[in-house]
């Protein structure tokens, strides 16, 4: 032990230093249990629509662009744009659900959680009310009063991405 | 709300009196007219009528709330994973906003009180009286903090509890909140846990600031850009205003259901008590009438 002593001695003391000198304790990431498949949580304020459930690919419109992740993704924390998620379960059904915003976190245990104040089945809306909806936000976004108009064009950006994902 | 005239409020008096108060008195109280306990009588089933209407509401809304609740519950849940696993600390000490969640309506129990209690429990040290803002939600604990701590009431919303609350409203006061959020070290919410049917339990929760997100000791496992923290902060900030409001309502519903219940039962007693004191009071007067018009005929004959 003595002579280990005197080499510390020479550098300052500090408690951050012990963490090289003990052995590596595990990490968070290791310590958590790593599952086989990619676990899918996806809840939203009023309805949980997928608790935990096992799926193959979900595709996910990120504000760094389209991101797709499989299992064993790299964790990551992502805020979430307007746009259609797209969930391949693992009979590779496909469910598509547009959001317009949220976040989703890939944990290190191979759990996908996707949370968004809305969510919707994308066969669940009607072209024709986007499109009146569009033209009437469209309108109110040229309108002279700031907040009015600022509100609107956050309408007319999720719409505009709405009725191109219906196409 | 109920409120008896004055000229009933007056003639209840003698009737108090006369089962079992004893006040002082010049002279003998006088009895209660058999007037005076059918009015006081027609009040009490009129209150237990309205309690019970308000017991039976209050449950049908708990139901509802429970299953509110634990959605919000799980909402929160997915979204805070991230926390635990990146082991964010919410800070506990410095500049503090304390976020107190109530609603505006009362006959609810101890709800509002013991959320009052706490917020003056915390504040009870002079240090953190100085330093802390409170934000409240809803009228009636606005007017009981104000009565202790004018001077720290930062921000108020009113028309809470009205409705089961709404991820909108939840918004809409994070919004409010977050515009000068930054400037606090510490953010805290206080609210009523649901613990049972019968029981609630006040609660108090600190809230991730952007500080403590950017400090988060396991952020490195994570591929996250740090332009993500604040919006992360404000998502999660709005999602726990979120699921303390929903968590306060149900427990809200259920106290007010409890109170109303005991309410009832108590309303119940009293008018089997008065009931029986105005059939005795019936047949004595019935009885004194028999024995005037005795007296009268065997004074005549």
């Amino acid at each position: 032990m003595l002579p280990l002593m005197n080499t510390f001695r020479r550098v300052p003391f500090s408690p951050s230093f012990f963490k090289f000198a003990a052995i590596p304790r595990r990490g968070y990431a290791q310590a958590a249990q790593k599952n086989e498949k990619l676990i899918l949580s996806m809840a939203l304020p009023y309805r949980t629509v997928f608790d935990k459930v096992p799926v193959t690919q979900v595709d996910l419109p990120t504000e760094d662009g389209e991101m797709g992740v499989l299992k064993d993704h790299v964790p990551m924390v992502q805020c979430l744009r307007p746009g259609v998620i797209q969930i391949t379960d693992e009979s590779n059904a496909v469910s598509k659900y547009f959001v317009s915003g949220g976040f989703a976190v890939q944990q290190p245990s191979n759990e996908l959680s996707v949370t968004s104040p809305e969510a919707f089945k994308l066969e669940d809306f009607s072209s024709s009310v986007v499109t009146q909806l569009l033209e009437k936000y469209r309108a109110e976004a040229a309108s002279s009063d700031e907040k009015v108009a600022a509100e609107a064009s956050i309408r007319v950006g999720v719409l505009e991405t709405l009725s191109g994902a219906l196409k | 709300m109920l409120r008896l005239t004055v000229k009933q409020s007056n003639a209840l008096r003698p009737i108090v009196n006369s089962v079992g108060f004893r006040g002082f008195h010049a002279s003998a109280p006088r009895e209660a007219t058999l007037k005076e306990l059918e009015i006081r009588l027609k009040s009490i089933r009129n209150i237990e009528k309205i309690t019970k209407t308000i017991k039976t509401v209050a449950q049908t809304k708990l139901n509802r709330a429970q299953r509110a609740m634990e959605l919000a519950k799980k909402y929160q849940t997915v979204s805070n994973e991230f926390f635990e696993e990146a082991g964010t600390q919410a800070p506990k000490e410095g500049k503090t906003l304390l976020i107190a969640c109530s609603s505006d309506k009362g006959l609810c129990g101890g709800i509002h009180s013991s959320i009052s209690r706490l917020v003056r429990k915390e504040m009870i040290d002079p240090n953190v009286e100085q330093n802390t803002s409170l934000c409240v939600l809803g009228e009636k604990v606005r007017s009981q903090l104000y009565r202790y701590y004018p001077g720290s009431l930062y921000l108020t919303f009113a028309h809470i509890g009205g409705a089961s609350p709404s991820y909108e409203e939840a918004l809409q006061i994070s919004s409010n909140i977050l515009e000068n959020a930054n400037e606090f070290d510490r953010i805290v919410i206080v609210y009523n846990r649901f613990a049972s049917a019968v029981s609630f339990e006040t609660v108090m929760k600190n809230l991730y600031t952007r500080q403590s997100i950017a400090e988060s000791p396991n952020l490195f496992a994570y591929e996250a850009s740090s332009e993500v923290h604040q919006p992360l902060m404000e998502y999660a900030f709005t999602n726990a205003i979120f699921a303390a409001m929903a968590e306060a309502h149900c427990s809200e519903m259920s106290s007010r259901r409890n109170a109303m219940e005991n309410a009832s039962k108590s309303a119940g007693e009293m008018i089997n008590k008065f009931s029986t004191i105005y059939n005795r009071q019936r047949q004595a007067s019935i009885t004194n009438e028999l024995i005037d018009i005795v007296t009268g005929a065997n004074a005549l004959g």
